[in-house]
């Protein structure tokens, strides 16, 4: 166009390289071999690979295991009430625009005392990247039953196992009007975890990623036969869904081809029982955001404002 | 509405007023940094309400002004532009294809800085290697961009490339990637060219082009050139001393025959020999030769002694934007009088090319003598012919050119029969016309206008008319376009024109410079394309793609603005000639801002408007988008008088179409007939399979009646109707046998690769799949000295002699991403080694 190059975009650098360490900051103290810290150094790759400035990143949590995420971030964090990240995330959102905002959450966080919060956060389809860390138990307060443990499941809570069935996160995403991204991953491939990431972050909207993981402590054996079983996961793959290396997609034994503009092949996906389906499930990245509406009084001077709402007063002058 | 009102602002609480006047600061300065990412967008302007009486005396206006051009009253609207460009024209200096980079090395081509980046960092590292470096390739080229237009937009490559790198070297990066980024700038560096020369836009430029390429690019072919016809010459001499040892003269001066002489006697022996043993070379040969090396004793000097014979038109010459003594320097520069610029390089070329002439005689005839095949019956007559146009196309590139260097408007001008001329003599005289968009005398009868009209400068067009000459059109703002038809044209054997867009005049902002050239292209005023006469048929000659979307009359780009209720819509928008001249001269004197209460369904974009018909124009009139300082957006009413303007380079921007295989009349004739032909034959054949099945279905149908006759009939009679039906046969399938099914089952083959898989050996060496690990931390920390993490953040085995096989296992065992492979134990005196082996075993 016009004879300029198409990579415009490339001219604010930063004077700065950020190296993995910069994300960091302290030792994460979960669990040895759970799968927070898989997590934690995909995101911190993802801010590596697209330098995001540490200043203008916030990560936004509630309560729980997963929820202490912020702290090993060298960014902004918010390591807020119980079930009240998404509220945080999209005031700061709404606006600071600018801002690159992560939220981490867990099975408990948002499934139940966070549902409310996490059904609108998803109408709303503001640009933020969700990170659901799904372990199905209460892992911080020593093994209760959440709302995504399997029915028959046995905790504290439970001895005699959980009587009601799950709460599907992805098809309950995907119920939700004005739904704009939602895929899911599994911890223990770390390739995915870090493709899903990096797509979500790059979509236009709320970007929900559902993240299967084990827990050591509380629900050992939950996973442990996935891990070495390669039918264990389906991949749902795609050319508009999350790329892959054709190596890293290679190592599937089940993959299916899914368009994820359709919404209700993706809801069908959703239910599998047999395997764990991964890979992006829906996706519309024309969908309305309300963050766009927010920001659209965003340097106005305080006599603009006022002349604003002074014509707006007029309106009803009589 | 009632004026009356009693305004909201005496219902404000001072409370809020308070508060809201503490906070601008901030919140002015966050709108800084949100604007800073993200640049403002374009808005509809709100409609100020008006009266019918005021909108029909707009409108009035507005016609009169379509009709006219003329507005009494123009409104200034501060900073109007097309509103395509606003982000440009409002931003940064945009990335462009400058700085170019011309090589002086044989292994580097022509490119620009950018690709030249690009292209060493691909050479010098594999697919995810140094990808800090490889992130900031845009930072070496800021500074060099930076640099070069400090230095005058031309500098060695050299004097910028180390402290480009200096400068890159001093990005804040902790720990081992600093190590390592460090190592990869000079590797980097390492792969980089020594020499070579960087280009900024300027008017210079195309003149910097031509100096580099007729200094470089047939120099080694002249060179080689020069050292064939140095061995030619001594083969030549060569020829000549023989001929002298066979002279009387020479023989009885030789001393080593003497004694001989006493033995033998000579002139009994000469009697005795055949005639054409000891025969003299020809007078007329003789002198031929010694001619012929004579000539060639002078090749370096004909060839070497300028690289080019540059006539400046005068007009250029005094030009103070250009330093030609600086620019032309060691070229034999010559000053052309006003209009005789054509006839004085024409007249050049003749006497330049009498000495070039016989060089070439010489060396043709050269050659021809070393090998004994000059025929006197044949080639006398054909050398005393011999002139330029005798050339083949490796003679003419090897010498040195004849260059005109001369303004359009004055080829177009007093100059244009000569120019007809020289082009057509097909004297390979390369002519760089230089187009500064200045106003054509032609169509205005010898005085300067302003007219619109005088933007018709078809130079080029008039030159491709004689269909002998190498044809480039081109502008400053598209440098590889430039560049690579420059070579081209200056090492075609025929007369070649490089004609060039440059800017009229430099203004401070080089992004107003660079979209005064770039729009000229878009907006259809100076198409680019090239005409070069090596192809073998029109189409393979004529080539138009560097054009922006040369498919469509006017390019067509994404367009985002905010409406009236601030929604964000979007849309494309065309660029159109009057977009162009928008740019290029005052808007609100041009054109006529509508007011926003004004626009109706009669106010139509002008791309749309050239389109209709004469009786769907009734009543419309044409606008353009525009955009004020504020990105505000307007639509801008445009004359009649610039409507038929714009048609007119249309109309020129399709014939170039056409030439090109674009839209081509004869083609899409073509299409059309041979469509129509496969339209009729598939009816044809339709017809023919109906009337075919047609009668298959009456056959069947007869025959199916008369079955079902007889079954009925069967039944009826209480016959076995079983025996009586055929057989099923058609829908039978063949079955596998069961000695395909054994090859070719998936469970046969994924057994076969397990086998395989088994068949690999044991790593002996632990190692992690470092590509799996989820780190977690487990391994690292019971054992840090043996797994470390790498720059990933993923595990691998460091020092395995610091752990025990035991403690091997145990990490392999707890392990949540099960990758690490403990292989085989280390120290063979270890206790429990059987059961610990056994415990590897699933993991290796």
């Amino acid at each position: 166009m016009f004879g300029l190059k198409p990579d415009l975009c490339e001219l604010e650098l930063s004077d700065e390289h950020y190296s993995l360490e910069d994300y960091e900051d302290g030792i994460a103290r979960w669990c040895p071999g759970c799968g927070d810290h898989g997590i934690l150094t995909s995101v911190q790759k993802l801010c590596r690979e697209k330098q995001l400035l540490p200043e203008k990143t916030v990560f936004v949590s509630g309560i729980g295991c997963s929820s202490r995420f912020p702290h090993y971030m060298n960014t902004y964090g918010f390591h807020g009430l119980h079930g009240r990240a998404f509220p945080v995330a999209s005031g700061v959102k709404f606006r600071r625009p600018d801002l690159d905002v992560f939220v981490v959450t867990g099975d408990g966080d948002c499934c139940s005392i966070g549902t409310a919060h996490w059904i609108h956060a998803i109408r709303y389809n503001m640009k933020m990247t969700v990170l659901l860390l799904d372990n199905s138990i209460y892992g911080l307060t020593k093994k209760q039953t959440s709302p995504t443990s399997a029915k028959g499941t046995k905790s504290n809570t439970h001895p005699q196992g959980s009587i009601l069935p799950p709460i599907n996160p992805i098809q309950t995403t995907l119920g939700v009007a004005n739904v704009s991204f939602v895929a899911q991953t599994a911890d223990w491939n770390p390739a995915h975890v870090y493709e899903t990431i990096k797509a979500a972050y790059e979509h236009p909207g709320f970007a929900f990623v559902r993240v299967v993981q084990r827990c050591p402590v509380y629900m050992r054996d939950l996973y442990d036969a996935a891990v070495s079983d390669p039918t264990a996961l389906t991949l749902l793959t795609h050319e508009n869904g999350i790329k892959l290396h054709e190596q890293v997609e290679k190592s599937f034994q089940n993959i299916i081809q899914h368009d994820p503009s359709d919404i209700n092949k993706g809801r069908e996906y959703a239910e599998m029982k047999d395997s764990i389906p991964i890979g992006l499930f829906y996706q519309d990245k024309n969908a309305p955001r309300y963050d766009e509406y927010g920001a659209c009084n965003i340097g106005m001077l305080v006599e603009e404002r006022l002349a604003a709402i002074n014509n707006e007063f007029d309106k009803y002058a009589v | 509405m009632s004026k009356t009102k009693t305004t909201s602002k005496e219902f404000m609480p001072d409370e809020f007023l308070h508060e809201e006047a503490i906070e601008p600061k901030q919140e002015v300065e966050i709108a800084l940094m949100i604007e800073k990412q993200e640049p403002r967008h374009l808005k509809l302007p709100q409609a100020v309400p008006a009266t019918e009486a005021e909108i029909k005396k707009q409108w009035r206006a507005i016609r009169h002004f379509f009709r006219t051009g003329e507005n009494p009253n123009p409104v200034e609207v501060a900073g109007l532009k097309p509103a395509l460009l606003a982000h440009f024209l409002n931003g940064e200096e945009p990335l462009t294809d400058y700085p170019l980079f011309l090589s002086e090395e044989k292994e580097f081509e022509h490119c620009s800085f950018s690709a030249l980046l690009k292209n060493i960092f691909q050479k010098t590292f594999k697919e995810g290697e140094a990808g800090i470096l490889f992130n900031n390739l845009q930072r070496i080229e800021n500074y060099v961009r930076k640099y070069v237009a400090v230095a005058g937009n031309y500098c060695s490559l050299n004097l910028v490339f180390e402290p480009a790198l200096n400068e890159l070297s001093k990005i804040k990066i902790k720990g081992d990637d600093r190590i390592n980024f460090l190592k990869d700038i000079e590797k980097f560096k390492s792969n980089f060219p020594e020499t070579g020369i960087l280009l900024g836009f300027s008017q210079q430029t195309p003149v910097h082009i031509l100096v580099h390429l007729l200094k470089h690019q047939s120099k080694l072919k002249r060179n080689n050139f020069i050292a064939e016809l140095h061995s030619v010459k001594s083969g030549l001499e060569d020829l000549l001393s023989v001929e002298k040892i066979k002279s009387p003269k020479e023989q009885s001066s030789k001393p080593g025959i003497d004694f001989a002489g006493e033995l033998i006697e000579f002139n009994t022996l000469e009697t005795l020999l055949p005639e054409s043993a000891s025969e003299s070379m020809p007078q007329k040969r003789f002198e031929r030769i010694s001619n012929c090396i004579r000539v060639l004793a002078m090749a370096e000097n004909i060839l070497q002694k300028h690289d080019a014979i540059i006539y400046l038109g005068k007009t250029l010459a005094d030009n103070q934007n250009y330093n030609w003594k600086e620019l032309l320097h060691g070229f034999d520069l010559r000053i052309a009088e006003a209009g005789q610029s054509c006839s004085a390089a024409s007249a050049g070329f003749r006497l330049h090319i009498a000495e070039l002439s016989k060089l070439i005689t010489a060396a043709r005839v050269a050659r021809l003598e070393v090998n004994n095949k000059y025929d006197d019956e044949i080639h006398d007559d054909y050398f005393s012919r011999f002139n330029w146009s005798y050339f083949t196309e490796e003679e003419t590139s090897l010498c040195p050119p004849i260059v005109l260097v001369e303004e359009t408007q004055n080829l177009l001008g007093n100059e244009l029969h000569h120019f007809s001329a020289l082009i057509a003599s097909n004297k390979p005289v390369k002519i760089m016309a230089v187009n500064r968009l200045l106003p054509n005398k032609i169509n205005t009868n010898g005085n300067e206008s302003d007219d619109l009209f005088s933007f018709q400068q078809e130079l080029s067009v008039l030159a491709v008319s004689q269909r002998s000459a190498f044809t480039l059109q081109t502008a400053l703002h598209n440098p590889m376009h430039m560049l690579n038809g420059f070579a081209a044209g200056l090492s075609s054997a025929s007369p070649a024109l490089l004609h060039v867009l440059v800017n009229s005049i430099l203004n401070d902002s080089i992004t107003q410079n660079f979209f005064e050239i770039s729009s000229a292209v878009e907006g259809r005023q100076f198409p680019l394309f090239t005409y070069n006469t090596k192809g073998e048929k029109w189409g393979s000659r004529f080539n138009i793609n560097d054009n922006p979307q040369p498919y469509r009359n006017w390019p067509e780009y994404f367009f985002e603005f905010k409406n009236e209720h601030d929604v964000l819509e979007k849309s494309e928008l065309d660029f159109t000639f009057a977009d162009y001249i928008a740019l290029n001269k005052v808007p609100y004197k041009n054109l006529l801002v509508v007011l926003p209460a004004c626009w109706s369904d009669d106010l139509i974009p002008l791309s749309d408007y050239l389109e209709l018909s004469p009786e769907q124009l009734y009543s419309k009139v044409p606008f353009i988008w525009l955009a004020d300082a504020e990105n505000i957006l307007h639509k801008a009413a445009v004359p009649f008088s610039l409507v038929i303007a714009a048609k007119e380079r249309l109309d020129l921007w399709n014939f170039i179409q056409e030439l090109g295989g674009v839209n081509s009349f004869h083609v899409e004739q073509a299409i059309a007939r041979t469509r129509s032909e496969m339209q009729e034959q598939k009816e044809k054949e339709i017809k023919e399979i109906e009337s075919k099945f047609e009668k298959q279905i009456e056959e069947v149908r007869t025959t199916a009646t008369g079955e079902a006759m007889n079954h009925l009939a069967g039944i009826l009679l209480d016959l076995d109707r079983i025996t009586s039906l055929p057989a099923p046969q058609k829908f039978s399938s063949p079955s596998l046998t069961p000695a395909n099914k054994e090859s070719k089952s998936p469970e046969n083959l994924s057994l076969k690769v397990e086998a395989a898989e088994k068949e690999e050996e044991v790593s002996a060496e632990p190692w992690v799949d470092s590509v799996k690990c989820t780190s977690c931390n487990e391994c690292t920390d019971k054992y840090p000295r043996a797994f470390k993490y790498n720059s990933d953040k993923q595990a691998y085995v460091d020092d395995p002699t610091t752990v025990t096989y035991a403690q091997l296992i145990k990490a392999t065992e707890a392990c949540p991403a099960k990758c690490i492979h403990p292989g085989l134990p280390m120290n063979p005196n270890e206790p429990g080694l059987q059961e610990l082996i056994a415990r590897a075993k699933p993991f290796n």
